[in-house]
């Protein structure tokens, strides 16, 4: 997936404006569903709610998903 | 082999009871949320108001009042009635099971087969699947399936992840055999490693009742709750959704030889709003054909099926029907059938 996609797409699920890479992310149990539902969709991939919550950054999104997943 | 096929056999009628108490949630979640993240949460729960029962009133006086209204409107002889099976996590007593109360107090013969299932979000497709299996044997009239619950008297309401979401709710299902019928079809499945994830752990045998299991206690989360109330992992119930439910239904649709675009109305559990409208999306199901309850009832748990049949039979000329329950156990089960000749009462208030 183009990175700048993604970051509209997290923006868009998550109610947020300007993410980037760097940005840093604080997930509500809301946001974590909207996460899941965001991953499941683009990358046909599901990880435990668990997981989802320990993110702090968009960059630790990114890598979970895996970053081969990503071009710029 | 989880998948059934029946023949021959037809949902007569299906009625619904509500209590008629409201909660507008726009007004109850002002004690738990900041203006802003209760208009956030109401928008993605989806639950604007909900019915709730008073303390005296239990799932079988909803189920009670909803058979009643089917016998008298369908000008039923009770004496047909072979099996009676009553769907719940919210029983009169532990003991016994509350079909038998429901037995005696409906005035059904003392031969009529009774008993309870315990299953929650699946419950109503579980128990349908059961009360087909009962009408297929030669012997068998008339099956009533009565599914409710009152999931509010089991909720903490300072547990922000479940105080908006739940009301309450009983429904009857008639089903009888009708040569004309279409085939009807359900595949039922079961991952118990999950239980954890929507479970009230005290108050049965494993975590007797004691002073302990009444003490509210603080999650991470800040939501309050006692071990007699529910634990809902919202995270993992969707997750568990998403990877399950809608593998299953095209199973279900490949087995039946039915095309998507052949099934006129989807009625699934009425989770929440996020979850029903992403299942939506990610089936690629059109809108018009997907009814919804839970924006005036919220989540009734195993009424939910019926009663959004119920409450959107003006809008809709039922066809043939794919309802999927899922959630609880952890439980999911789908259901192609035909309710083009089933009758739907109007929606009662007790």
């Amino acid at each position: 997936m183009n990175k700048k996609d993604f970051f509209a797409s997290l923006e868009d699920y998550l109610e947020l404006e300007g993410l980037n890479e760097n940005s840093p992310l604080e997930l509500s149990s809301l946001g974590i569903l909207s996460v899941i539902a965001l991953i499941d969709e683009n990358f046909d991939k599901q990880y435990k709610a668990s997981e989802i919550k320990e993110i702090k950054s968009v960059q630790e999104l990114m890598s979970l998903i895996g970053t081969e997943n990503f071009i710029d | 082999m989880n998948i059934l096929q029946f023949k021959g056999i037809s949902i007569s009628a299906i009625s619904a009871c509500v209590p008629k108490t409201k909660i507008n949630n726009r007004e109850f979640g002002k004690l738990l949320f900041d203006e802003e993240t209760l208009a956030k949460t109401i928008d993605a729960v989806g639950v604007e108001q909900r019915r709730v029962t008073e303390k005296s009133v239990t799932t079988s006086d909803l189920c009670f009042a909803a058979a009643e209204q089917l016998f008298a409107e369908q000008h039923i002889d009770k004496s047909e009635i072979d099996v009676l099976i009553f769907v719940s996590q919210t029983p009169d007593y532990r003991l016994p099971a509350t079909a038998c109360v429901l037995q005696n107090r409906l005035g059904l013969s003392k031969k009529t087969i009774a008993f309870d299932v315990n299953l929650g979000c699946s419950g109503y497709v579980y128990g349908l699947s059961a009360a087909y299996a009962f009408a297929n044997i030669p012997t068998v009239q008339k099956v009533l399936l009565l599914a409710g619950d009152t999931p509010t008297k089991f909720v903490s309401p300072q547990d922000k992840s479940a105080a908006l979401l739940f009301g309450d709710a009983g429904t009857a299902t008639l089903l009888e055999k009708s040569d004309d019928a279409k085939d009807t079809f359900f595949n039922l499945f079961t991952d118990g490693s999950g239980f954890e994830n929507l479970n009230i752990k005290g108050g049965g045998y494993r975590c007797m009742s004691n002073a302990q299991s009444f003490e509210t206690e603080e999650d991470t989360e800040g939501n309050l709750r006692n071990s007699e109330q529910l634990y809902m992992n919202g995270g993992e119930i969707f997750n568990f959704t998403l990877r399950e439910v809608p593998k299953s239904i095209n199973e279900l649709l490949e087995f039946s030889n039915i095309n998507i675009l052949e099934i006129n109305q989807f009625v699934f559990h009425q989770a929440n709003k996020f979850m029903i409208n992403f299942l939506c999306k990610k089936m690629k199901i059109d809108r018009e054909k997907f009814l919804i309850s839970l924006n005036k009832f919220g989540n009734t748990s195993t009424a939910s099926i019926p009663l959004t049949l119920v409450v959107n039979k003006n809008e809709h000329n039922y066809g043939q029907v794919l309802m999927s329950g899922f959630g609880v156990g952890l439980s999911w089960a789908n259901a192609v059938i035909d309710l083009k000749n089933t009758k739907f009462l109007s929606l009662i208030e007790i």
